[in-house]
């Protein structure tokens, strides 16, 4: 059984966030999350500014981000997302907030798309050296 | 003209949304529509349309459209429009009610969208509000894209807020909602057609229940 750790309510962070367990957050984080082989749950309390990459994201609280799942993003009837949804799988509750683009992604197309993305972030500084 | 404004009675409310409530409430019913179906037709030698959607959130909606290979964009514009409290002074007294604070605008790209659905937003809209999204509409559609949009015309017993669930590319269920009242307007025709007069339109047809779907297409260029 895998484990499951827990921001808690009172906790703050700023900056990269990534793991291989199951995470609740129901503290503050601003940055980046990156859980891609595990659950990402986002608690009643949890108030998220961050790009967020997980295997699954469950959002009961607060998001201002892009979320992209291998499996599935869900957001429960107190969840509030504003951000764009990339997933398989995407559901929402009614009575939950949302803004924003939902596409449905498959598994392939996320790893080109992550290949892609970190291509383009390889080759900036090269980039940026040609131009200096 | 002083725009008709209907406050839904209180006790239109759903078990599904307020298990506790002990009143008679209405319960979904099913309609057809003509219009989405068309729509979805229209749209269909397009690969992954961008469709915008400023109804009401609907979960089920989203899911059914992305896996038909739509890119969906979600932004509930009724769910954020406020109850208008009863004015504190009475109609003799001669002051005028304040004007209805603008539309937040919509803020995406020009020409950037295949279709819209706006389902009833503009029946909760005064004439203004109403004109300012046409104009909007107008700007983030793309040239021959397409907008959907419902008016209720019952007059003696309108329908409370509602959410528009798709069942299939020809069916709707209609959900009666557990809400504050916001008042509705009925539009008479002359009025959707000076909405409308910047599109073409493809097919505006009456419903049984009283609602009238408008499907229109922007114009090239």
């Amino acid at each position: 059984m895998g484990q499951t750790a827990i921001i808690g309510q009172s906790i703050q962070i700023k900056g990269e966030l990534t793991g291989n367990e199951d995470l609740t957050i129901d503290g503050t984080v601003e940055g980046n999350i990156e859980l891609k082989q595990n659950n990402l749950t986002i608690g009643p309390n949890g108030n998220i500014k961050a790009d967020i990459n997980a295997k699954t994201v469950t959002i009961t609280g607060k998001v201002e981000g892009n979320v992209t799942a291998d499996e599935k993003v869900e957001i429960r009837e107190t969840g509030n997302l504003r951000g764009n949804i990339a997933a398989p799988r995407v559901v929402i509750a009614d009575g939950a907030f949302f803004k924003g683009s939902v596409e449905m992604e498959k598994k392939s197309d996320l790893a080109k798309e992550k290949q892609h993305r970190d291509e383009k972030t390889d080759s900036r500084p090269e980039l940026l050296a040609a131009k200096s | 003209m002083i725009p008709s404004l209907y406050l839904p009675s209180p006790r239109a409310r759903t078990l599904r949304d307020n298990p506790n409530h002990l009143e008679k409430t209405p319960s979904p019913q099913v309609f057809p529509t003509h219009n989405l179906k068309r729509l979805l037709q229209m749209l269909s030698g397009i690969p992954k349309p961008h469709v915008l959607d400023l109804g009401r959130l609907s979960g089920p909606n989203i899911e059914w459209l992305i896996q038909r290979g739509f890119k969906v964009y979600v932004d509930d514009r009724v769910t954020s429009l406020k109850p208008v409290p009863p004015s504190p002074t009475s109609p003799k007294s001669g002051k005028k009610k304040p004007p209805p604070a603008p539309l937040e605008p919509l803020d995406y790209d020009p020409a950037f969208f295949h279709a819209i659905l706006c389902w009833d937003l503009f029946d909760y809209l005064v004439v203004k509000q109403a004109q300012e999204l046409g104009a909007d509409i107008a700007r983030i559609l793309k040239p021959k894209g397409l907008f959907l949009a419902f008016f209720n015309f019952n007059h003696s017993s309108p329908p409370p807020p509602l959410r528009y669930r798709i069942l299939r590319a020809d069916q709707l269920e209609y959900e009666p909602l557990s809400l504050d009242p916001i008042p509705r307007r009925i539009y008479e025709n002359r009025e959707i057609q000076e909405l409308f007069s910047g599109f073409d339109t493809i097919n505006s047809c009456f419903l049984k229940n009283q609602m009238r779907e408008v499907l229109v297409q922007g114009r090239s260029g």
